[in-house]
């Protein structure tokens, strides 16, 4: 049996070691568990390496691999230099296998840090038909999906719904790329005499490109709904091809009344277009990738009532 | 029908900033070039500016926009932080940059200025909000807020708001008569008088240490702490700024405005809600409470120093007399040290000791709160008093290694019950590996979003001059035999002395 005491021993002597052979030593950092499983472990480490900086954890990566023969783990110490600054800081990461990820949960509950938070970040959306996933997810507070790759809001709903029982808080990265359109739309009301108008919002338009109804519209309609209850609200494909990853699907949002007209447009590429009342202004959206949406989702606590919001319209409609 | 409120996330994005042109007065100084522009530009790559945005540069300096933006586009690749420069962001931020050139006496700038607002409000859509941002001599921010007020420019379609730097006034008199002139032009709740440190994270982290936690706040006072210690040392000299400093000195410079805010928010009562009165009414009751010392307990409470010439790691450092643009005679305090008490419920009789000074061992601010002894030192029937000597010790570091640290007791590993002194760290870059916001850039976004939790209020000015002009009308008066300390030490002597005479000692931070 894997052996969780050895694996803290040999994270032990790694950092005596490092402070060791660091001439201005270095600080231990960290404030969460972050377990991952699912998907490739390397791709997962490298995606999580540019976060460490900012959500600082021991990274635990459980892989589930046929023919893995015995449990077996591995430790080690990731150490970066900040900015202007002589200190490294560190941070470690395990990295445990198995045939069958059931065998893997004892050692995975006793290399949790004491007393912080821990997260599970699931990969692979199948992990959550199974019941020692859901061992896996109970010892976490937080649970981050990303459903936004599924063809249909319908597949995503059915995930999510899985999950609807335990103690830990969902999120779903396919919700935190519509964080910057949320804020532009907010920025578009920045005004008083904007807010003012926007009761008079009778009309809202969505259109997306990519055949589909993909979860991350679903969710800017299930916003949309909450946000102007009243409205009527069009939701159009307006081309079926898929746009290149990272750019995302979202076209056209126009919210509109007797008295107002905003309208944000992305074409193509990273800017986006938005107009005011006949107002022009551009802003950047670059690329998305897994980091920028995990840094995000990383520094959210607790539950998010927009997100609950959303959801619950979505999953309405 | 729209909730207006639901489109707002606090947990995922700021709250919107009015779009707005930043005057600054002062546009090709120091502060500008090192701080003010690439903290602008700095928000800007964060996506945290509106996109009716524009600055104005003012100074003497004939100049086009296109050489203004040429100028400001050296300064922040030179000066950005933790970011790489990134051209085509700085070509869309170059476009909202302009320049008018003029001096603030003559009143035909305020009408260019005019002009100018006018055509880069409509270019820049910036609704006509104008923040003015006084960067120049504090003997131009009367003259520039007459002429502001001359020309109209004070009031206008959108809101106005004026940001005064360091120094509000060279003593009580100087503060009030500037507030009035300033007055004449803006209200008080268009002024933002800045206090950098105010800016700080690790000092805005001390009210989220304080308020946060339910664990500190039951020993934060006379029962239990013995005395509080501020340092803020620099192991630098005037740097070129002498001509600036010998007028000013530690105790202006640091201690009057910076020192006595970060002992306000570490010694102030719990405001009742995170709103900009709430805590400056607390922050204000806590400096009104400072004892004012009579002219005999000035003296007492109060040391002076200057640094003279010394050799430090095998390179010969000059004195502060023999700074360039210093006057070899000259009788400012390159170190303040100062003793203060509280007259209220929670700190009557702890004594707060203050030091600032130039040219000390290394760069440091902290906050150490000492605490009482344990009432019995049950393990010490030995020799070495060991609890005696090391009590209790909470340090708030603000700079440069940012965290939290307490000293304690535990038992020294093998037999017998010997005790010895050890520290729980917390620091910072342990939990936060990421950058933190410059304290400007904080202060300005702050300004833009209207509020001023972090910025002084003008009777937290009046009060912190009352606390120190009876220590500078003593020092006004006083002999001093300066240099009294060498450049790498830890201050004069008498300063020790201070402290010694109420049982005391400096601790080495
Ligand atoms: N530097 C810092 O790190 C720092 C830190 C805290 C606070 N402060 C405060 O910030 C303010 C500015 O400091 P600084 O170091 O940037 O000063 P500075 O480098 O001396 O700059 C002064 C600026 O004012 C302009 N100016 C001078 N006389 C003028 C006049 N008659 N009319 C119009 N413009 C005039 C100068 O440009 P022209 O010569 O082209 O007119 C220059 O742009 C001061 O109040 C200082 O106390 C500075």
């Amino acid at each position: 049996m894997l052996d969780a005491s050895r694996v803290l021993r040999e994270l032990d002597s790694l950092w005596r070691t490092t402070g060791k052979q660091e001439s201005g030593g270095v600080l231990r950092a960290c404030a969460m568990t972050m377990l991952v499983a699912g998907g490739d472990c390397d791709e997962a480490a490298e995606t999580l390496a540019d976060l460490t900086r900012e959500h600082p954890s021991r990274l635990v990566l459980i892989a589930e691999r046929p023919g893995a023969g015995e449990p077996s783990a591995r430790a080690n110490v990731q150490c970066w230099m900040p900015f202007g600054r002589r200190q490294q800081i560190c941070s470690e990461q395990i990295e445990m296998e198995a045939e069958q990820l059931g065998e893997l949960l004892p050692a995975v509950r006793g290399v949790l840090v004491p007393d912080l938070p821990v997260v599970l970040w699931c990969r692979d959306l199948a992990l959550a038909g199974r019941a020692e996933f859901h061992e896996l997810a109970a010892l976490a507070g937080k649970v981050i999906v990303d459903t936004a790759g599924l063809a249909d809001a319908a597949e995503a709903w059915a995930v999510l719904a899985k999950f609807d029982s335990g103690r830990a808080v969902v999120a779903d990265l396919a919700w935190t790329r519509l964080t910057r359109w949320r804020e532009t739309v907010q920025q578009a009301f920045r005004s008083e005499a904007c807010r003012e108008k926007l009761s008079a919002v009778e009309q809202v338009q969505l259109k997306w490109a990519g055949a589909g109804m993909p979860s991350t519209v679903a969710y800017l309609a299930g916003w949309l709904r909450w946000l102007a209850p009243r409205a009527e609200l069009d939701l159009a494909c307006i081309d079926a091809r898929m746009p290149a990853k990272g750019f995302g699907r979202i076209r056209e949002l126009r919210l509109s009344g007797p008295d107002l007209e905003v309208r944000l447009r992305r074409p193509e590429g990273i800017g986006v277009a938005i107009e005011i009342e006949g107002l022009a202004a551009r802003m950047m959206f670059p690329r998305l990738d897994q980091s920028a949406l995990l840094r995000e989702e990383l520094s959210v606590f607790g539950r998010d009532e927009h997100f609950e919001q959303a959801l619950e319209r979505s999953r309405a409609a | 029908m729209v909730q207006p409120g639901r489109l707002d996330d606090p947990l995922r994005y700021d709250a919107p900033v009015d779009p707005a042109t930043v005057v600054i007065f002062g546009a090709t100084g120091d502060l500008t070039r090192r701080k003010l522009v690439p903290a602008l530009f700095r928000l800007a790559y964060e996506r945290r500016l509106p996109a009716g945005f524009a600055v104005v540069g003012v100074s003497r300096t004939a100049m086009s926009d296109e050489a203004f933006r040429e100028r400001m586009r050296g300064a922040v690749e030179e000066f950005l932080e933790d970011s790489p420069f990134d051209a085509e962001l700085w070509a869309d931020f170059a476009r909202g940059l302009f320049y008018v050139s003029g001096d603030v006496h003559d009143t035909n700038l305020y009408s260019r200025l005019k002009q100018k607002l006018e055509e880069v409000d409509r270019e820049r859509q910036t609704a006509g909000n104008v923040l003015f941002y006084l960067s120049t001599q504090p003997s131009h921010y009367a003259p520039a807020a007459r002429g502001l007020g001359g020309a109209g420019l004070q009031a206008g379609e959108g809101w106005r708001r004026l940001v005064v730097e360091k120094p509000f006034g060279h003593d009580g008199p100087s503060a009030a008569a500037l507030n009035r002139e300033l007055r004449e032009v803006f209200s008080e709740d268009e002024i933002y008088r800045i206090d950098h440190y105010l800016g700080k994270e690790t000092v805005q982290n001390i009210l989220a240490f304080r308020f946060g936690n339910g664990i500190f706040e039951p020993l934060w006072n006379r029962r239990y702490v013995s005395h509080v210690q501020i340092t803020a040392a620099e192991s630098i000299g005037v740097e070129g700024r002498g001509a600036y400093y010998q007028e000013a000195g530690a105790l202006r410079d640091m201690i009057q405005n910076h020192l006595l805010q970060v002992m306000a928010t570490m010694a102030m009562e719990p405001p009742a809600a995170y709103e900009a009165d709430a805590v400056r009414d607390e922050r204000a009751k806590l400096l009104r409470a400072i004892r004012v010392w009579t002219p005999a307990e000035a003296a007492e409470n109060a040391v002076a120093g200057q640094y003279g010439p010394a050799r430090i790691g095998g390179a010969d450092v000059a004195g502060f007399r023999q700074e360039p643009g210093v006057d070899p005679a000259a009788r400012t305090d390159t170190y303040a040290a100062v003793t203060l008490e509280v007259d209220n419920w929670r700190w009557a009789g702890v004594p707060f000791y203050i030091r600032s000074g130039k040219r000390m061992p290394k760069r440091v601010t902290d906050v150490a709160i000492q605490f009482n002894r344990a009432p019995l030192a049950m393990f010490e029937a030995g020799a070495g008093r060991v609890q005696e000597s090391y009590p209790n010790l909470l340090v708030l570091r603000i700079q440069p290694e940012e965290g939290i640290s307490l000293r304690f007791f535990s038992k020294q590993p093998g037999s017998g019950m010997r005790l010895r002194p050890v520290t729980m760290d917390f620091n910072y870059g342990t939990s936060f590996g990421t950058r933190s916001p410059s304290a400007y850039e904080t202060l300005l976004m702050d300004a833009l979003q209207g509020d001023a939790t972090l910025y002084t209020r003008q009777d937290m000015v009046e009060a912190s001059w009352a606390v120190v002009s009876p220590v500078l009308a003593h020092w006004a008066e006083a002999q001093f035999e300066f240099p009294n300390y060498a450049a790498g030490t830890w201050g004069p002597e008498a300063s020790d002395q201070m402290l010694a005479r109420r049982g005391h000692t400096w601790r080495v931070p």
